[in-house]
């Protein structure tokens, strides 16, 4: 087999310079790793769509629920302990319990109830003894207060029951927005981790500009750590820009420490990422990952209690809800924020957020692809 | 020309998809300075041989040397040595050239200059643009001078000027004859016949995965004269068509005139000009 070539048989030149490169003695891989950080971070500026996506439309959702209000208001949480249980009081308690205004609880032991009407379960409680009716106030809803006063007033004035009024005040006024603003979190974090992951990826593999990665020497563990990297950032910046709103212009109350808040977003964020990742490595176009990332995502919205309360729910979907990565997220989110735990005390979320990343951080890298042959 | 050691030696190399088989024990060896074509229909393995080469893809059997290291059982270690414009690839929106460029210097461990890479192949003045704003002529260009940023001892393009107007094809034609002057070793698959000749020192004929000739352009139509072809009269003229679109059109390139992509030539179309469709 000839190897050689005549070089009468080559073309005119045409002028050039000489290659204007040259090797330094960088460690590659973190040069690498840096570089495609700091270009996605980039890429996320410029692109108009991203910012929208994952920056403005939590905040959006965020308001529209606030203003709807859909938590709160309607009913008040009113406990009756009934000490008596004369004909006469369990009329007046059937009656309560026929009211729309409130929601009655009565199977609870005094103490409990009254425990409950200091940490802000309930808005007010009746105790009914030989003496008469006794209404205890909590002052920091009067709204949810005022309503239960009203209802228990109407109940006891054909009577002619006297009802003496008590208030207390449990230092804390929290309305459906403190409530809500820990679930929109949760919302967005995964928003950013399972969709626009999924998205973008498919999309980048799809065109071809990860086949064009894969003729480099760069790594995909490299590649995936620059791209997770990236979104946790965001993750974090989207997770202080919500809850600068809420502080500033919901006045909500937050009750844990923000720092732990925004560690567990990311945490949950890398939860979400490595899902998104591992869905994506056998997603082959966008086309087919708008439905699977739906799919994944709405059912949890749903059940996550991301807006209302998982407490209406049947005990065996309760169960199960109990297992998804955004209901570990989103639980222990509020209960630092709403509850005011600590870290310790959300162990147990903490804990199943790290079993979820784990799983899904070894597919994540077991099933990613360049491009799909 | 002394025989010097081969850059690229392949010897029975296998690979199939499932029950198709794609490269079906083929062997080849390129020298140093050398710049080999792979003609062929598509479907021949001409896109598959150069990406087991360039240590994209695992071939199912036989030897390929690049550059020393064996393709075959360390296809990453290659990737850093040889540059390769890929066929159906592309490059990340919202970086402008010079941008990506620089990521890919990163990629490989170098720094770049990138200016003076756009500079070589005539895309300076669009250092600051992105690639989809891009004619693709353009375009192809800058998949070349990605694919030298880790400044190679061998180059692979991969059908480089299919659907490229002539103009845009004679302008690629240039570069890669400038690349050749500076000895690099070029590795390049194409459909056109025209430039298989003008470019390339050898070509291999590719069909359903085999190697069915491999010489000097010359020694293979030399062959088949020799046989006793003869072109039909008809055809036998001293200018094609393609002569005649560039008498009139002239040989200079348009790479403004499509896809909005300098609003300097084109100020009606405007700045952004219209997203292309690939």
């Amino acid at each position: 087999m000839s190897v050689t070539a005549p070089p009468d048989q080559r073309p005119a030149a045409t002028p050039h310079s000489p290659a204007p490169q040259k090797r330094t003695p960088r460690a590659p891989r973190v040069s690498a790793r840096r570089a495609l950080l700091v270009a996605s971070l980039k890429m996320f500026y410029r692109n108009k769509h991203s910012i929208f996506w994952t920056l403005l439309l939590p905040v959006i959702i965020l308001g529209v629920f606030a203003l709807l209000d859909l938590g709160g208001g309607v009913t008040s949480q009113l406990g009756v302990v009934d000490t008596v249980h004369t004909a006469q009081s369990e009329k007046l308690v059937a009656q309560l319990e026929q009211s729309t205004l409130v929601s009655v609880h009565t199977d609870a032991a005094l103490s409990d109830e009254q425990s409950a009407l200091g940490n802000g379960d309930r808005d007010a409680l009746l105790v009914i003894d030989a003496k008469g009716l006794h209404l205890t106030l909590n002052s920091a809803r009067s709204r949810e207060a005022d309503a239960a006063r009203l209802v228990v007033d109407d109940a006891a004035a054909p009577r002619s029951s006297p009802v003496s009024v008590a208030t207390v005040n449990n230092g804390r006024n929290q309305g459906y927005t403190d409530f809500l603003i820990p679930g929109i979190i949760a919302l967005s974090v995964m928003q950013t981790g399972l969709f626009t992951v999924l998205y973008t990826f498919v999309h980048l593999r799809q065109r071809g500009i990860l086949r064009r990665l894969k003729a480099t020497p760069l790594r995909a563990g490299d590649f995936l750590a620059a791209q997770v990297g990236t979104r946790l950032i965001l993750a974090a910046a989207q997770t202080l820009i919500l809850v600068l709103i809420a502080l500033l212009v919901f006045r909500i109350h937050i009750y844990g420490n923000v720092g732990w808040l925004l560690l567990v977003a990311v945490v949950g964020a890398a939860v979400f990422l490595a899902l998104g990742f591992a869905i994506s490595g056998s997603t082959g176009s966008v086309e087919s990952a708008a439905p699977i990332a739906n799919a994944i995502g709405l059912p949890m919205i749903v059940l996550s209690g991301v807006f209302f309360s998982r407490g209406g729910m049947p005990g065996w979907l309760h169960g199960v809800t109990d297992l998804l990565p955004l209901t570990y997220l989103v639980d222990a989110l509020r209960h630092i924020s709403y509850d005011g735990f600590g870290l310790l005390d959300v162990r147990t979320d903490l804990l199943g957020l790290g079993a979820w990343l784990i799983v899904s951080g070894a597919l994540a890298v077991r099933l990613f692809r360049w491009e799909l042959d | 020309m002394s025989v010097a050691a081969p850059v690229i030696a392949v010897e029975g190399l296998r690979k199939s998809y499932g029950e198709r088989v794609a490269v079906d024990g083929v062997s080849f060896s390129v020298a140093p300075g050398e710049v080999l074509g792979i003609l062929g229909p598509n479907g021949a393995g001409k896109t598959t041989t150069v990406e087991i080469l360039e240590g994209l893809r695992t071939a199912d059997g036989g030897a390929a040397q690049v550059v020393g290291v064996d393709v075959l059982r360390d296809p990453e270690a290659v990737k850093g040595l040889v540059g390769a414009q890929l066929q159906a690839s592309s490059f990340f929106d919202q970086l402008s050239l010079a941008e990506l460029l620089e990521l890919f210097a990163a990629v490989f461990g170098v720094s770049v200059d990138a200016r003076a890479l756009l500079r070589r192949v005539d895309l300076e003045d669009r250092a600051g643009s992105e690639v989809r704003r891009l004619s693709g002529g353009q375009q192809q260009r800058f998949a070349v001078a990605a694919a030298l940023v880790n400044n190679p001892r061998i180059l692979f393009l991969d059908e480089p000027t299919t659907g490229l107007d002539p103009q845009a094809r004679r302008h690629m034609w240039d570069l890669i004859r400038s690349f050749r002057e500076d000895g690099t070793t070029i590795v390049l698959t194409t459909h056109s016949m025209e430039e298989a000749e003008l470019l390339c020192d050898r070509v291999a004929i590719m069909d359903a995965g085999r190697i069915v000739a491999l010489d000097r352009p010359e020694v293979l139509v030399d062959a088949l004269l020799a046989r006793g072809f003869r072109r039909p009269a008809a055809v036998q003229r001293d200018a094609t068509l393609e002569d005649v679109f560039l008498d009139l059109c002239g040989h200079e390139l348009r790479d403004g005139d499509e896809h909005g992509g300098d609003a300097a030539n084109v100020p009606q179309r405007g700045r952004r000009g219209r997203r292309r469709a690939q």
